[in-house]
């Protein structure tokens, strides 16, 4: 009988090793160029902090036409990424964009100010935010997932719109709001857990 | 402090102990003396540091089945980025010292603290303190040692106690920010600046910065002179330089081609290329060469190397198949023009990693592909950073930079940016 058990183990791992040897190192291109990423961006792109964007989940086609805004100076205002950017090609963007967006997306952990957050709701629900980022804020069709990320990064993101650093129909709502109801939006947005 | 140091005693001796313990064994079993007897495939890693404990999570990332050890002498893991922040006296030691418990907690990777003493290339066996380790694959990362002796009269416990270097973070770090708490008002700091390459290029002035930002607050007509081996700032001079006219126009003055040639323990004065300088509190960073392991191990490919040179494309050395070695005591004529930072030895340890786990496994290794940024506070709450993209160069066979280049100012964000840049950088290696 144990002889029997012994041989079946044989026969498993000599099924199983070649397999194991050739799964193993899997690495596709996005994630080649990607995990360098994580340098900033922490491992499988969950940010810790506040300033810097989680990446890991958020939506591949919004990050692939960020990155490219990035690559050719639409989008100056991030100052670093509009640099890096210019490393990638089209096609090593889009593989990037596919590595991080094929993880799960994560929460902040940022703490919120909860009387700017409920102003942020209210704020958000009269200027239709839900409509294009989803009732949630996890994002719809190449429209960004905005809820559970970092919120100073959501913030600096939102001046950035409002002084018309980044070009965009759909967000020019926020000319018109001041910064104190842009930070609202944030704490909102970041603070939501689910 | 305290705590760290016992710590660092209490760690030490269950070293020594487990060593012994083992050097019976040796003695038993004569011929080998192998601890932990390798059953599978195995990955050893030499130096915990970024680039070491990054190759060892990278690694296990990649392909779980394989056994990864990590061999360390320091238990505690202090931050070198950041660690200029503690001397400018924004931040504490706690806040960059840390533990390497979830690289074993999270990914299984077995840590031995101890000291590596020779290396056996044919039969693949590092031999430690505490015992022979076999490997299929070693990822070194010997990290930097000081030359002390190419300085007159700074090769002594004395003098190296008097002019703590600080470019290794840990005791030397609280000892010189200790200086300069104690110094009198009215007192002069030298800070001198060691020949390219060294370990991150612009930390020795982004440290005057923060130093002379420190003297304005605190010590009321005290000076820092930075005396510089190089003809001019290494890295971001431009950005360095505004920052000083705007804020230490009488507080901070820069001399550069001012290599120190001898220190003088007894009176503190300082002798450069450019004449003597009478300091209170002095940090002497010397020319720097390959950590000693590198050396110890046969690691060296010239008679006159003082870094590792190693193929561009895996990171394996030169003199040994199956070692490859990262971070800082890389060479840069032979893996190419990458600055010497924490973030390229991030890169570096995913670059390695992959290479020796697909090698392992019977497939070709990858294309490197590595980022640099960094960021460099100039005050409180601004900082300049340096960013840039490299990829591997068919033609010259070397790691290129594929885009980059600085901030155009400096500004609250990036320094935003900066703090949590060290956040995201420090779960990548450490958890």
């Amino acid at each position: 009988m144990q002889k029997l058990r012994l041989f079946y183990c044989v026969v498993a791992a000599a099924v199983l090793i070649p397999a194991a040897a050739f799964a193993a190192s899997a690495v596709s291109e996005g994630e080649r160029l990607g995990r360098p990423c994580a340098g900033c961006h922490a491992t499988n792109g969950y940010a810790p902090g506040e300033y810097i964007a989680r990446i890991g989940g958020q939506n591949a086609d919004y990050m692939t036409k960020v990155m490219k805004e990035f690559a050719t100076g639409k989008r100056p205002g991030s100052v670093e990424m509009s640099l890096l950017a210019k490393g990638y090609s089209e096609a090593d963007i889009a593989a990037i964009s596919e590595y991080y967006g094929g993880k799960a997306w994560k929460n902040s952990t940022n703490k919120i100010d909860s009387k700017k957050s409920a102003a942020g709701l209210k704020l958000a629900k009269v200027s239709g935010c839900f409509d294009c980022h989803g009732a949630k804020g996890e994002g719809i069709d190449s429209f960004p997932r905005i809820g559970g990320q970092n919120s100073g990064y959501l913030y600096e993101a939102l001046k950035r719109y409002k002084a018309d650093k980044i070009a965009s129909e759909e967000m020019a709502l926020v000319k018109d709001m001041s910064e104190s109801q842009l930070e609202s939006l944030a704490q909102y947005f970041s603070g939501i857990r689910k | 402090m305290s705590i760290t140091r016992r710590n660092f005693i209490k760690y030490t001796s269950a070293a020594v102990a487990g060593a012994s313990v083992f050097g019976q064994v040796h003695i038993a079993s004569a011929a080998t003396g192998v601890i932990m007897p390798k059953k599978g495939k195995r990955i050893v890693v030499l130096g915990g540091g970024w680039g070491g404990c990054t190759a060892a999570k990278y690694a296990k990332m990649e392909d779980p089945s394989v056994e990864v050890i990590l061999v360390e002498r320091d238990p505690k893991f202090i931050s070198c980025p950041i660690s200029n922040l503690v001397i400018g006296g924004q931040k504490t030691m706690k806040d960059i010292t840390f533990t390497r418990d979830k690289l074993a907690k999270n990914y299984g990777i077995k840590i031995v603290y101890t000291e590596a003493t020779a290396l056996d290339a044919v039969k693949k066996t590092l031999t430690t303190k505490a015992g022979v380790l076999e490997y299929d694959k070693l990822i070194v990362s010997p990290g930097i040692s000081y030359d002390y002796a190419a300085i007159e009269g700074l090769d002594n416990p004395v003098a190296i106690k008097k002019f703590p270097a600080a470019f290794k973070a840990g005791a030397e770090t609280v000892a010189l920010r200790e200086k300069l708490v104690a110094m009198k008002p009215g007192g002069v700091v030298v800070l001198a600046v060691p020949p390219a390459p060294y370990r991150c290029p612009p930390g020795p002035y982004e440290r005057a910065s923060l130093i002379a930002n420190y003297l304005k607050k605190n010590k009321k007509g005290s000076k820092i002179i930075i005396v510089d081996a190089n003809d001019d700032v290494t890295s971001k001079g431009p950005l360095f330089k505004k920052a000083w006219a705007d804020y230490y126009k009488d507080i901070l003055e820069y001399i550069p081609d001012a290599a120190v040639t001898k220190v003088d323990a007894s009176t503190g004065v300082i002798t450069t290329e450019q004449g003597e300088i009478k300091s209170d509190v002095a940090n002497i960073i010397p020319t720097m060469t390959a950590g000693k392991s590198a050396f110890d191990l046969g690691l060296m490919n010239k008679p006159d190397d003082k870094f590792v040179r190693a193929d561009a494309y895996t990171l394996e050395s030169y003199n040994f198949k199956d070692v490859y070695v990262v971070g800082d005591s890389t060479h840069n004529g032979a893996v190419g023009g990458v600055p010497k930072s924490g973030y390229i030895a991030n890169s570096m340890g995913k670059v390695a990693a992959s290479a020796a786990v697909r090698t392992l496994n019977g497939q070709e290794p990858l294309a490197p592909s590595l980022i640099n940024t960094c960021y460099s506070m100039v005050n409180d709450d601004e900082a300049i950073f340096v960013a840039a993209t490299y990829k591997y160069d068919a033609v010259s066979k070397r790691i290129i930079s594929a885009a980059g280049g600085t901030s155009p100012e400096r500004s609250v964000l990036f320094g935003h940016h900066a703090e949590d840049w060290a956040l995201g950088i420090w779960n990548d290696i450490l958890a």
